[in-house]
Formats: C-alpha cells, structure tokens, sequence
C-alpha cells in the first residue's frame, strides 16, 4: 500500500479519536464543575463564566490567525 | 481497497473511543449554569474545529465559516452574560428577554457547527450534547 495513503488514513484516524477525547474533556470539566455545586459547593460565578468567554476568544483568535 | 479496509479499521475504533466519551451529566439549573456550559462547550467546539483543519480534514472555507459563527455565538454568550450580570446587581440595567433572545442565537449556531462536526463524522451525537447544555430559555428566567 502506499505510504502516502496509510499517512492520510492514519492521519484522519488520530484525528478523529483526539476531537472525541477533546469532547470528552470538555464534558468531563463541565462534569466536575457541576459536581461541585451539587454536593454544596460554590455555585457558578459571572467571573468564572467571563473566564471560559476569555479562553474562547483565544481559541478563536487562534483560530482566525491559521493560514 | 485496502485503504477502505483501513479506513473502516480506524472508524471502528474510533467508534469505540466514542462509545468512552463521558457525556453532559444534567441540563444547566441557573443562567450562570447555562451561560458556562455553553462557553465551555463552544470553546471545545472551536478547539475541535481548529484540530480539524489543522489535520486538513475540513476545508479552509468550512474552518473560516465555523470560526466565524462560533464568533456570533461566543458575542452572543457575552451579551447573555451581561444581561444576566445586571440582574444580580441592585440598580443596574437588568434585560432578561435580551439574554434569551441571544441564548437562543447561540443555541442555532452552535448546533450548526455541531451538525458541521457531525458532518464529518467526527462527533456522532454533538447536536444532543449541545442541546443538553443550552439550556431552554423559559427555564433560565422562569
């Protein structure tokens, strides 16, 4: 088989499997966050909200600047 | 033939990563609860959407139009946010309906970039997940 062919499906396979894992991270987060709150702990503050909009304008700024 | 064989070998287990992947427990019970699962869940979908193009498996048009909606959303978020900020805050202008209405702008978005994700057959059942953690406006300001 050509190479070049296992390096495109191999490629698009790791890919693939990192976005789930990335996806699961974020709901493990969420999760934990929730977790928190459930058992008595502090309640989601704007501050913490503000944050996660920061992250999101980074990530999107990065995004914006990919060629 | 043999790259579909492949091909078909990685989407089965990428098909068992899946069936891994911890899913939202519990719709948001608060604005706050909502505004952040929302946040969070776009910057995950924007980071996704950067790792797909980055490995060239969206194009540069599909990248720059998600990009761009998550950016509506994110603005839309942070418009939620503040009307719902206000609220907390004696004499400070308090806009509840303007908060739904963008919440419910962000909810479309970011169920059309899901469904972008879903296209590519990347996340399966984001849609779902999405519209777990958006929560339905009439419950945040009931």
């Amino acid at each position: 088989m050509n190479a070049a062919i296992i390096a495109e499906v191999l490629n698009a396979g790791f890919s693939l499997i990192a976005t789930l894992r990335r996806q699961g991270m974020t709901n493990a987060e969420i999760n934990a966050r929730l977790d928190l709150v459930d058992q008595g702990g502090k309640a989601i503050t704007v501050d913490e909200v503000d944050a996660q909009l920061s992250a999101w304008q980074q990530a999107l700024n990065a995004g914006k600047q990919m060629p | 033939m043999r790259k579909s064989l492949l091909s078909v070998l990685l989407l089965v287990v990428a098909g068992c990563t899946w069936l891994g992947v911890e899913q939202v427990k519990r719709a948001p019970q608060t604005p706050l609860e909502a505004l952040y699962m929302a946040a969070s869940t776009g910057l995950g979908l924007t980071l996704q959407v950067n790792d797909l193009y980055a490995s060239g498996l969206i194009t540069k048009e599909q990248h720059d139009r998600s990009i761009a909606q998550l950016q509506k959303s994110r603005d839309a978020i942070a418009i939620g946010l503040d009307a719902v900020r206000g609220c907390g805050i004696p004499g400070a202008s308090c806009n509840p309906s303007q908060g739904q209405t963008r919440l419910d702008q962000a909810e479309i978005i970011l169920r059309d970039i899901a469904a972008l994700l879903a296209m590519v057959e990347r996340t399966k059942n984001q849609p779902h997940a999405v519209l777990k953690v958006i929560v339905v406006p009439e419950r945040i300001y009931a």
